[in-house]
């Protein structure tokens, strides 16, 4: 009898979990179904007024009109930081006097950062100024769900124009400007970086200031399996970031990516015929060159499957070092990162096209009831104050101090966690940098002030020969949308197997191409011609 | 039962009939509610799947696109491997599943000692329990290429060494090993539930008369289960044209070369709409697997109730 109790009891339990699963689908489905409706949008200016009224003097200001409540995302790693309360405070210290706006600083994970907002946009909630990181404007403009910002940044973006210089180039998007860059760095190099202690082991010596060959980089290959042998791999990050291709060679994506089409010379060299690079003599060499790599067991065996970063693997101590863009900042970026001092071997020159500024920008949602000073705001994070310190760094002596300030303008400086806190413990950091001018605001020891001259450097170095002649042009691939998904889906297949060797490419590339023919990846590249030729001629 | 209320009261005349049921009607209610609220009304997101999103229309007043959100499920060349790959699967499964299951049932009802049946139980379903990306870990320290036990061995035994997850031949074993090893503690439960309803005097008179141990499992346990065994399978029909996620995506770690028998419909669709977040296409594709989904219903029910009319959903 109690066997039966007992069984009668779990299978009640198991009934009941299988009506909850039924439920929950059924809520998701709610909230995605719901669209518009009224509760969603009065639930979002609730909580926006409470958050308002939290603070005191915003709430009561807000009510009158005068001041305008500004719901505004951040993308956060890990938890809600626990300073956030008092940040928001003292950004609206500046923000209610400078702009009459009041900020709610709404945190959500980096990683979940571009489905959220989506959600919220479409469900209607009070959400005014995005960030897009990651996944550029496209999706957004395509739903209609930001608005064109010309006349805005005309009438209120000195800052910002001053601040981003030929950056802004990447907010654009079927010729209006959608989305305002943060973007401190005007161009991108290529290349590897291995680790220095192995590097000069082997005696080789690596100049950061030349370019290298892949010739020169398989020497060092060579010589580092000779000496390490088996168990131990040259390229770290495979599967996690495997189109290699681009880091030895520039490549001008247009604002989309390798499957809808490129200019194989990055722009530079006058070419503007929009290539399937993936059908180039140049890609099939670099596939076998990839599969050689492979026999000689410069990749792991299971690279193509290897989803971990490539830090993380570099960390483990078995591998030499991994592909990454290599300006200004990188190599001590990835030295922390990495736990090993790393050198760099640039293969790419520092050259500068669309997709490299579309990565970190704001733009402002077509639900935004007044896009004036939701953008007087934004123009003012670049401007000279500590509004974007505040937001990437927290408050001085609570989250950091300041040990060197130079005699540089604006809030530059060299700083380090305030005493008691320290990475995990700090009650606000943003190790993601996307707010503001971002060469105004201070950078971490080790770094020093020259980091300041270094980037400017770096940024008047560029040559307009090193700028690709789409440099501004964003694909816009909405008529080829069934296309553009399924080819997606093919690259995610064949990627990591061409670019980590896993398969002989006289097999795979055929069988690559006939897949990308037949989801439609000549469609795109004619559709892409066109727009960009249309795009050409109103230049 | 509810059809012998029916026909009792009919007898009686209509208007009895709706008198006596009002109470009956009003019980329903809540739960009627719930059901409209919670699975019904969410249905008209389906129409999404017909639309070209325009957040600042709104659903209702974005603009119409017919089929259009459904063609990147065609576009591609392997979109018969895709549907292949689901269906098969789910039919291997399904069979497999089904049988081990039952089998693992009436062998644990077998076990007098209740410590020892309790602790198989929990061991049976403790795979059950454990996530898949845990699941895929384990998987890996089996057929990593360098590092991995099975390749340990065969290198210690002076053999070839095998790329596990270069080579498409070995996953359809694979994937149906670690999906029963996984499922089954389940659906086993399920099963011994009803067993254990089985009166015992059955099998007292059949042991009397000298039936075996086989006799009895075959004409008494079997046969008195087969009501859930149909409804459990007709549920899990209704599934045939959605697959397991974590099953597919996870455990061959997303490998491109497994593809062609690994990619079934949500691995297809994950991969295609990771970059662009696109509502109608993502609708469009469960729409697809819904509506499928509904048909297989509808028909394995029907011959269900051809075959045998009172073991029917409905």
């Amino acid at each position: 009898m109690k066997k039966r109790v007992l069984v009668s009891l779990l299978t009640g339990a198991m009934a009941v979990s299988l009506l909850a699963g039924c439920g929950k689908g059924g809520t998701d489905d709610a909230n995605a179904g719901g669209g518009q409706s009224t509760g969603g949008a009065a639930a979002g200016t609730e909580a926006g007024a409470d958050a308002g009224s939290d603070e005191g003097a915003g709430g009561s200001a807000a009510a009158d009109g005068e001041i305008y409540e500004v719901v505004m995302t951040i993308p956060v790693l890990g938890a809600e930081p626990s300073g956030l309360a008092d940040v928001e405070a003292a950004i609206n210290e500046i923000a209610e006097a400078e702009v009459g706006v009041h900020v709610t600083l709404y945190p959500i994970s980096a990683f979940d950062l571009s489905s959220q907002v989506n959600l919220m946009i479409t469900s209607g909630d009070k959400v005014d100024l995005i960030s897009t990181l990651f996944s550029g404007v496209s999706d957004y403009v395509n739903k209609n769900a930001i608005i064109p910002l010309d006349d805005l940044y005309a009438q209120y973006g000195a800052d910002i124009e001053k601040a981003e210089g030929i950056a802004m180039a990447g907010g654009y998007f079927d010729g209006k400007l959608y989305s305002i860059p943060s973007e401190e760095k005007w161009a991108r190099s290529y290349g590897f970086f291995a680790r220095t202690d192995i590097v000069e082991e082997l005696g080789f010596t690596f100049d950061i200031d030349k370019t290298y060959t892949v010739e020169d980089l398989e020497e060092l290959f060579a010589a580092y399996k000779e000496k390490y042998g088996d168990g131990y791999y040259c390229v770290a990050g495979t599967a996690s970031n495997s189109e290699f291709y681009q880091y030895m060679n520039a490549t001008d994506t247009l604002g989309g990516s390798y499957g809808t089409g490129v200019l194989p010379g990055g722009g530079l060299d006058g070419e503007t015929t929009v290539t399937n690079i993936f059908a180039t003599p140049e890609y099939q060499a670099h596939a076998e060159r990839m599969y050689d790599w492979a026999k000689k067991g410069y990749f792991s065996p299971d690279a193509s499957t290897n989803t971990d970063a490539g830090t993380v693997q570099v960390q483990s101590g078995f591998y030499l070092g991994s592909f990454s863009s290599t300006e200004t900042d990188m190599e001590s970026n990835l030295s922390r990162d990495c736990g090993y001092p790393m050198t760099t071997i640039n293969l790419v020159e520092p050259f500068a096209a669309t997709q490299m500024y579309t990565t970190t920008s704001w733009a402002i949602t077509s639900g935004c009831e007044n896009p004036e000073k939701t953008f007087q705001f934004l123009n003012l994070l670049y401007a000279d104050n500590d509004l974007d310190v505040m937001l990437t760094y927290g408050l001085e002596g609570t989250s950091y101090k300041v040990l060197d300030d130079g005699d540089e303008p604006g809030g530059r400086a060299v700083i380090d966690y305030a005493d008691g806190v320290d990475a995990a413990s700090t009650p606000y950091n943003m190790p993601l940098h996307v707010f503001g001018d971002k060469l105004s605001i201070p950078v971490f020891t080790p770094n020093e002030m020259s980091y300041y001259d270094m980037a400017e450097e770096f940024n008047n170095s560029i040559s307009d020969d090193r700028k690709s002649v789409a440099l501004g042009y964003v694909f816009n691939a909405t008529e080829v949308a069934a296309q553009q998904t399924a080819v997606s889906a093919v690259i995610q297949q064949y990627i990591g197997i061409v670019n980590c060797g896993a398969q002989d490419p006289a097999t795979v590339m055929p069988e690559f191409l006939k897949a990308l023919e037949d989801a439609g990846i000549d469609e795109i590249i004619a559709a892409n011609q066109a727009q960009l030729d249309a795009w050409l001629a109103e230049q | 039962m509810a059809k012998k209320t029916k026909t009792g009261v009919k007898k009686r005349g209509e208007k009895i009939y709706w008198k006596q049921m009002i109470p009956l009607y009003l019980l329903m209610l809540p739960g009627l509610t719930y059901m409209i609220c919670n699975n019904y009304l969410p249905m008209f997101g389906i129409s999404i799947a017909f639309k070209k999103l325009d957040v600042r229309k709104g659903i209702w007043g974005s603009p119409w696109c017919g089929f259009e959100n459904f063609k990147f499920l065609f576009k591609t060349s392997t979109a018969f491997d895709i549907i292949r790959n689901t269906v098969l699967y789910n039919v291997v499964f399904i069979i497999l599943g089904t049988v081990l299951a039952i089998a693992a049932a009436i062998l644990l009802n077998e076990v007098r000692s209740k410590v020892a049946s309790r602790i198989y139980q929990s061991l049976i379903l403790l795979p059950y329990l454990i996530s898949w990306v845990v699941v895929s870990y384990l998987v890996y320290a089996f057929f990593a290429a360098d590092t991995g036990l099975i390749n340990s061995v065969l290198k210690g035994l002076g053999l070839n060494t095998i790329q596990w997850y270069q080579e498409k031949r070995y996953w359809p074993f694979i994937l149906t090993f670690v999906h029963l090893w996984k499922g089954i503690g389940y659906s086993m439960i399920i099963y011994l539930s009803s067993i254990v309803g089985i009166s015992q005097d059955y099998y007292e008179a059949a042991r009397i008369d000298g039936a075996t141990k086989w006799q009895q499992i075959k004409n008494i346990t079997l046969p008195l289960i087969k009501p859930t065994v149909i409804t459990m399978f007709i549920l899990s029909i209704g599934r045939i044209f959605a697959s397991d996620f974590g099953l597919f995506y996870q455990v061959p770690k997303n490998s491109g070369a497994l593809y062609s028998v690994t990619q079934t419909i949500d691995v297809y669709v994950y991969n295609a709409l990771m970059q662009n977040s696109d509502y109608g296409m993502s609708s469009a594709a469960s729409v697809f697997q819904s509506i499928v989904g509904f048909i297989l219903v509808m028909t394995a029910n029907k011959i269900v109730s051809k075959y045998s009319r009172e073991n029917a959903l409905f």
